[in-house]
């Protein structure tokens, strides 16, 4: 198993945010963490590297292939993160380095782990990153502000990639997207996935993207698991009275109605 | 007198393109490129597109945020582009604009309170004191909040709450047409639904009418009577919110075919 979760907690001072999550994620898989703000989604994704702000305090199980990443020196948390472990946040702006080009910044990370790698050997591998995405080559030398937010997407996703990790962990890669754009990069995921047997783990607060990339979805709130399984079956048949309000509230086109059915605070 | 609330007549922004040692213009960037449309009172228009599309800047130069190189502006008939800021003022009191981030629309360093009697005092100045806070509290109660908002700061707030406060600044001058730029695209779902009703209730109780610029078809057919569709600075189609799936223009198509189906 490439990645196992284990009544994983996590505890502030003043709240527990994550309380008792479990779930496994195998290589070629993915799973979406489906959730509002505050449920814990995006804390559980960090908490897999331990990324967590100061002050949390984490407990529970979390595997990488086998090993604990709770008792990892800050050595091997290093070899994890970027290197087996990758991320892709919402904002595109927000994870470049306005001040680099994006070639050089994919660069970067190919040099912090493969320190062995040529100039040229670099240059080659940040090229083919670039272009598995499909950005043109030449695009290695456009710094951010001369790329569209969907080009700078996919240039983080390229970057994310470069290591040629075995997880990629996408907390709302397409929410700072308008709908063409969106399609697009989920339909570059999928591709990504099915050529590399990369495993996914997309966090969301959109129901409708999990169907058609994600095979499992788990829904969160308040950082519990309330409900877990395959996605078709959690979409059409939602067992939890909040999954269920949840997929309510969403409006569907040619389904306009008089008022948003609302989610109650207490179901 | 057409009896239309605002009328755009051939709009136009066009922006410089500059190049070269001496910046010369060397182009146009033609961000709007001649709409015309015509909104009615109480009615509800959504204006959709990709960003970058011209439907933003369509919407700042309906405020007079942006310049307008063509066309006009008219709102009940009057034409108001192209006016200098005093004769704009009277109608700045009754079209309102709510942008995409309320974290940014409001200033982190006042409250609920100032924000709200802040406009108060500017278009109604012979108001005093307890009167701007007892309409303040009201305001806050014809979007769904309490009183005791009135004394918190933005960051005290969730998402949702932050934007009926910025609802609640808008209706404070009584406008009648709100101007809603991606309104609802920072929230989680289950906020959108209620801003989306909060909406709907605010257009059924007050007469206002709506320009819904949005990027997500099916709010905006929740939320619109008629849908104008927007392509490189040009309306290229428009039609009833009711068949919106039945649109004919290619670039229509090509934005419905991108929706993800639940």
């Amino acid at each position: 198993m490439l990645l196992e979760v284990e009544a994983l907690r996590i505890a502030f001072p003043d709240l527990i945010a994550v309380d008792g999550v479990t779930f496994t994620l195998d290589q070629g898989e993915t799973l979406a963490l489906v959730g509002e703000s505050g449920s814990g989604k995006s804390l559980t994704a960090l908490a897999l590297t331990r990324l967590l702000p100061a002050g949390a305090q984490l407990s529970g199980e979390i595997r990488y292939r086998g090993e604990a990443v709770t008792a990892m020196d800050a050595r091997r948390l290093r070899q994890l993160r970027g290197r087996q472990i990758a991320y892709v946040f919402q904002e595109p702006t927000a994870a470049l380095n306005p001040l680099f080009t994006v070639g050089e910044q994919i660069a970067e990370a190919l040099r912090y782990h493969f320190p062995g790698l040529t100039r040229t050997q670099v240059r080659e591998r940040v090229v083919a990153a670039l272009e598995r995405v499909g950005i043109p080559a030449l695009r290695y030398h456009s710094y951010p502000h001369q790329l569209s937010g969907g080009m700078n997407q996919r240039a983080v996703i390229a970057m994310a990639l470069a290591c040629e990790p075995r997880l990629l962990v996408a907390d709302e890669p397409t929410t700072a997207l308008d709908v063409t754009l969106q399609a697009e990069i989920l339909a570059l995921l999928r591709q990504l996935q099915a050529q590399t047997g990369l495993a996914l783990l997309l966090i969301t607060h959109n129901l409708a993207l999990v169907r058609g990339l994600a095979r499992q979805v788990a829904v969160m709130r308040h950082g519990c698991i309330l409900e877990q399984g395959a996605s078709d079956r959690v979409l059409d048949a939602p067992q939890h009275p909040y999954t269920r309000a949840l997929l309510a509230c969403v409006p569907r086109l040619g389904q306009r109605r008089p008022r948003l059915p609302i989610l109650e605070e207490d179901i | 007198m057409s009896g239309m609330l605002l009328e755009l007549d051939g709009l136009a922004v066009h922006y410089p393109l500059h190049a070269g040692l001496w910046r010369r213009v060397v182009g146009w960037q033609r961000a709007v490129d001649g709409v015309s449309l015509a909104i009615a009172p109480g009615q509800a228009m959504g204006l959709v597109g990709e960003s970058g599309c011209g439907k933003s800047t369509l919407a700042r130069a309906v405020m007079g945020l942006a310049p307008v190189t063509a066309g006009a502006v008219r709102y009940r008939g009057v034409r108001i582009s192209g006016l200098g800021r005093a004769a704009l003022r009277p109608y700045r009191k009754r079209l309102q604009m709510i942008f995409q981030d309320p974290a940014g629309a409001l200033n982190p360093r006042r409250s609920v309170a100032q924000c709200l009697e802040e406009p108060l005092e500017i278009h109604f100045p012979d108001w005093d004191a307890p009167r701007r806070r007892a309409r303040a509290a009201e305001l806050l109660r014809q979007v769904g909040l309490l009183p005791a908002h009135l004394a918190r700061y933005p960051h005290e707030l969730s998402g949702g709450q932050r934007q009926r406060v910025t609802i609640a600044r808008a209706l404070a001058v009584e406008p009648e047409l709100l101007i809603l730029d991606e309104p609802l695209s920072a929230l989680d779902v289950s906020v959108q639904a209620q801003i989306v009703n909060l909406l709907a209730e605010l257009r059924e109780r007050l007469g206002l009418s709506y320009l819904f610029i949005s990027h997500d078809l099916a709010l905006v057919q929740q939320l619109c009577d008629e849908v104008l569709v927007m392509q490189a600075g040009k309306l290229v189609e428009r039609l009833a919110s009711d068949r919106l799936e039945q649109a004919e223009h290619p670039y229509t198509r090509k934005l419905l075919a991108a929706v993800p189906r639940l």
